[in-house]
């Protein structure tokens, strides 16, 4: 079934769309990442031009979070303090980053902005999630139940302006997780993610939060992100396409559903060390794409104001 | 007025018999509205040759060339940068028809010549596209840029030509299919109808054309470009809308 979308301005397979939204969902759902740092390299790959495929991820992505936030928030697990002092963070990332992503649109380099990025994180983060797994399921194999212990990042004690999260059962510096905001909300500005990959794994070593309220708080920041990120977008490049977030969303939160019911069921690590080989071979294909020469060598940049 | 000045010049030109060829043109569709499930369309376009009483000499030959509006674009090429291919230099076209698409009863070669052409600027070689002189480019790696704008034209189905799309009946009535791609550019096009007679252009036509979106489409296209603040807003609203009902839903399933 073909929708013509009037942002993107080319018609796509509505059905094609869910689905991709609907496995992303599956596997956000699962491994409780936001899944927009897949979403957005898949309609690329689809031919949605990249700003586009950049804002409407991020619209969706806000859709999803709301959706997980939920059932995290009814357990108790939201530190509200320190989603405030994160939020505050990501909306001045955003700014930086929207203001990044206009400027090199207009020097014609987004499409190699986007890239590059997406090919450093997803590789880095990648590689570290295959290494983390492997080394889960050695441990589990071997029998050793390691301890996990709350590293405590002495920075976030010495610097100035401290704050108490109550929730979190913390006392430190409110420039880390405002720092930590900023650079997930220029991520989300010009990639289209919601930056929960690099926030869970920030917020337990750098901050130091239980892992209780990590993966609630880290939603509710992501919300309120990728909706400034929205505006911005909308504001500046014109690139949100709400016909292609709402596909993407109703794929993406019945697949939620599904991946968080699955989680329950399946081994963990092995999946673990699936999403990892997923997350390394979309950076290669990425990193193949600006390496090999590509089959046409011109691209358009039309300045229709219509 | 150009149709009035047109035909001013057609009476001009015949001489002094009062036999003057003409030839009449429509389309199936003269708006074609692009709704929710748009995966492009086909326009059909039809008419015929009246010689007025005069003597035509053959062969007779038609072409139809269908014009979408035009609009600078900037053509950019990428090169290999440290090992990494990226955009580097670039050429503005000023005036470039975003839609260009034309077709005849035979290659346009065969019975045309450049000089005819190049007058009535039939075909894509004869188009103008007015680069930007900002550029250091040599004339012929505008060339090449120029090529490359007129290559992605074509695979997007926007640009062509075809020697055999018009079928001309009885030297009377003719016909031409186009398919009209999805991803087509909004606005006012013309479709200009040719009559050559042994190789001369002797009578003329034009109708018009608008593709534009409709209803919910062009709702949402009008509302991003006006109101980009409220649009937002109103995404994101939306988007946490179905997130919480889409949670509340399956939570009461569970």
């Amino acid at each position: 079934m073909q929708v013509y979308l009037p942002i993107a301005e080319m018609s796509v397979n509505a059905l094609l769309i869910v689905g991709l939204g609907g496995i992303v969902g599956f596997l956000s759902g699962m491994f409780g990442v936001g899944g927009g740092f897949l979403t957005t390299p898949l309609l690329i790959f689809y031919g949605i031009p990249p700003a586009v495929a950049v804002a409407s991820a991020a619209n969706q992505i806000t859709g999803s979070s709301v959706s997980g936030v939920l059932s995290h928030w009814q357990r108790g697990g939201v530190d509200v303090r320190m989603g405030m002092v994160l939020i505050a963070g990501g909306v001045t990332g955003s700014l930086i980053g929207a203001a990044i992503f206009a400027q090199l649109k207009a020097m014609g380099q987004i499409d190699l902005l986007i890239s590059l990025s997406y090919v450093i994180f997803l590789g880095v983060i990648g590689t570290l999630m295959l290494i983390e797994s492997v080394r889960a399921i050695m441990r589990a194999r071997r029998g050793v139940q390691r301890p996990r212990r709350r590293r405590h990042n002495s920075l976030a004690y010495r610097l100035p302006l401290k704050m108490e999260f109550r929730k979190s059962k913390l006392y430190i510096s409110a420039l880390v997780p405002f720092g930590l905001g900023v650079g997930v909300g220029i991520l989300t500005a010009v990639m289209g993610v919601g930056g929960g990959f690099i926030m869970l794994p920030a917020m337990i070593y750098l901050i130091g939060m239980p892992a209780n309220v990590v993966v609630g708080t880290s939603l509710l920041q992501i919300i309120f992100t990728t909706g400034t990120v929205t505006i911005l977008h909308a504001i500046g490049s014109k690139s949100v396409d709400i016909l292609l977030a709402m596909l993407l969303l109703v794929g993406g939160v019945i697949g939620a559903q599904f991946g968080a019911r699955a989680a329950q069921k399946l081994p963990g690590e092995q999946l673990r060390v699936l999403l990892g080989v997923l997350v390394v071979s979309v950076a290669l294909k990425l990193l193949f794409d600006l390496l090999v020469e590509p089959r046409e060598l011109f691209t358009l940049f039309e300045e229709t104001a219509r | 007025m150009m149709r009035a000045v047109l035909l001013a010049w057609l009476l001009l030109g015949i001489g002094p018999a009062q036999a003057q060829p003409r030839i009449v043109t429509d389309l199936s569709d003269r708006r074609i509205n692009i709704e929710y499930s748009f995966d492009g369309a086909d326009l059909l376009l039809f008419g015929a040759i009246d010689s007025g009483g005069a003597r035509l000499e053959k062969p007779l030959d038609v072409v139809v060339v269908v014009r979408g509006p035009e609009a600078p674009v900037t053509v950019r090429r990428k090169e290999k940068v440290a090992g990494i291919w990226m955009n580097t230099e670039s050429v503005r076209f000023q005036t470039s028809p975003s839609f260009y698409r034309l077709i005849s009863t035979r290659p346009l070669e065969d019975f045309a010549s450049p000089q005819t052409l190049a007058i009535y600027e039939l075909g894509v070689d004869q188009l103008h596209f007015s680069p930007d002189s900002a550029g250091s480019q040599s004339g012929a790696d505008i060339r090449a840029f120029r090529n490359g704008f007129v290559r992605i034209r074509e695979q997007l189905g926007l640009f062509g030509e075809a020697g055999d799309g018009v079928t001309l009946q009885s030297d009377v009535l003719f016909r031409a299919e186009l398919r009209v791609p999805s991803r087509v550019p909004i606005g006012n096009y013309e479709a200009e109808v040719y009559l050559f007679s042994n190789g001369k252009v002797t009578a003329r036509t034009t109708v018009p054309l608008v593709i534009q979106k409709s209803g919910f489409e062009r709702f949402l296209y009008t509302w991003a470009h006006t109101e980009p603040f409220g649009y937002g807003l109103v995404a994101v609203l939306i988007a946490a809308v179905a997130g919480w009902g889409a949670a509340s839903l399956f939570q009461r399933k569970a």
